[in-house]
């Protein structure tokens, strides 16, 4: 039941920090049904919004959300860590618009799982964010603490690569 | 043992100030001496007595009271001042920093990160939260202060929740210069600050706002 309303009150904070932002709403209601309905469901998560830019294409958006997903469930599976910090921010660089949402848990000892899977889930968001125009980054070692940020906009710059 | 520190809370939740309190009861270092529902109520309590040591403040007050006023009203007490709120109201606490508070916190934390922070406060250190340094590494506000590219590497790392020491090696500075560039940022905000926020203004501010609340402008 505690749990319940602080997922509540987490929500109620989230949607404020959106200042109606469409796209911004649309991340926070997604990082709620993550963490209360799926697989991260009890992890505490500390959420910072801001800016958030309130037109995203819907493919763009579920990108995001998706990622968010895909690094909440590992925090939960492999970083022993029993909490998460999620920021979702707009960015004007390289062009605006954008919103970067990054995921971080404060490290954990080794795990030699992590090894193995850790690889798999950062090609996964790498292509993830890519299908839709936008970018993966992940700062990960075994035994530190792993961020995820996912960069994604409504005008994907082209890349050159 | 540790010194004991005199606690202050000002806060119109006083289901917090009651949760606050029977908390602290398990606590042997921290002491609740006031508790008050506005400015004005922990004034006429702290005038008889020693001001504490610490005073938690709460953000935004029912009574419509200026953020930044309050901290200058609570620290001319003689009191150090730790912001707290539900809702990370941009603006209003970053006010507050200009202002001298020494740390702000949000109220979803659990008993010891506020420990710990009220604890910094009382040594007179600061106490800057991943929160305080979203909040910074967010400000667009014309008149902010000026963070160099590394200072505001280590914010946006720390911001994001990452340990002192993981924003510390993402920025490619030892943990310790790390500390000082956060200190440096904070102090920034209170440089800023502090031709706004004198005695002599505040005792205006809190004139006008006393007028005002009065009906008497």
């Amino acid at each position: 039941m505690a749990q319940r309303l602080t997922g509540d009150a987490d929500y109620l904070r989230g949607l404020i920090a959106t200042s109606a932002s469409g796209a911004g709403m649309y991340l926070v209601g997604e990082l709620v049904r993550i963490t209360r309905e799926q697989a991260a469901s009890g992890l505490p998560v500390h959420q910072q919004i801001s800016d958030v830019p309130d037109e995203l294409p819907l493919e763009v958006r579920r990108a995001l959300a998706d990622s968010m997903y895909e690094a909440l469930t590992n925090v939960v599976k492999h970083s022993g860590r029993k909490e998460a910090w999620v920021t979702i921010v707009g960015t004007e660089e390289p062009s605006p618009g954008g919103v970067l949402v990054t995921v971080t848990d404060q490290g954990a000892g080794f795990d030699p799982a992590l090894a193995r899977t850790g690889l798999g889930i950062d090609r996964s968001l790498r292509q993830r964010m890519h299908a839709v125009g936008g970018e993966a980054v992940v700062d990960s070692e075994p035994g530190r603490e792993r961020v995820w940020s996912c960069d994604g906009r409504a005008d994907p710059p082209r890349r050159h690569r | 043992m540790a010194e004991l520190i005199r606690l202050g809370a000002i806060d119109d939740d006083r289901m917090l100030l009651t949760g606050l309190a029977s908390w602290l009861t398990e606590v042997d270092d921290v002491v609740l001496v006031v508790s008050a529902p506005d400015v004005a109520g922990y004034a006429d309590q702290v005038r008889s007595d020693p001001a504490p040591d610490v005073v938690l403040l709460d953000l935004n007050l029912r009574d419509g009271s200026e953020p930044a006023a309050n901290v200058v009203a609570v620290q001319a007490t003689g009191a150090r001042v730790l912001v707290v709120s539900t809702i990370p109201d941009a603006d209003a606490v970053l006010s507050t920093m200009e202002a001298g508070a020494a740390g702000y916190i949000t109220k979803d934390k659990d008993l010891p990160i506020l420990l710990q922070a009220i604890r910094a406060v009382a040594q007179g250190d600061s106490a800057i939260t991943p929160e305080l340094t979203f909040l910074i590494s967010r400000d667009a506000r014309p008149n902010r202060p000026t963070l160099s590219p590394q200072e505001r590497a280590v914010l946006t790392a720390y911001a994001s929740g990452a340990t002192l020491t993981a924003a510390a090696r993402r920025a490619g500075v030892a943990y310790g210069t790390a500390r000082e560039y956060l200190e440096r940022v904070k102090r920034k905000y209170a440089e800023v600050g502090r031709p706004a926020y004198t005695k002599l203004d505040l005792a205006e501010r809190v004139r006008e706002d006393r007028l005002e609340r009065d009906g008497l402008t």
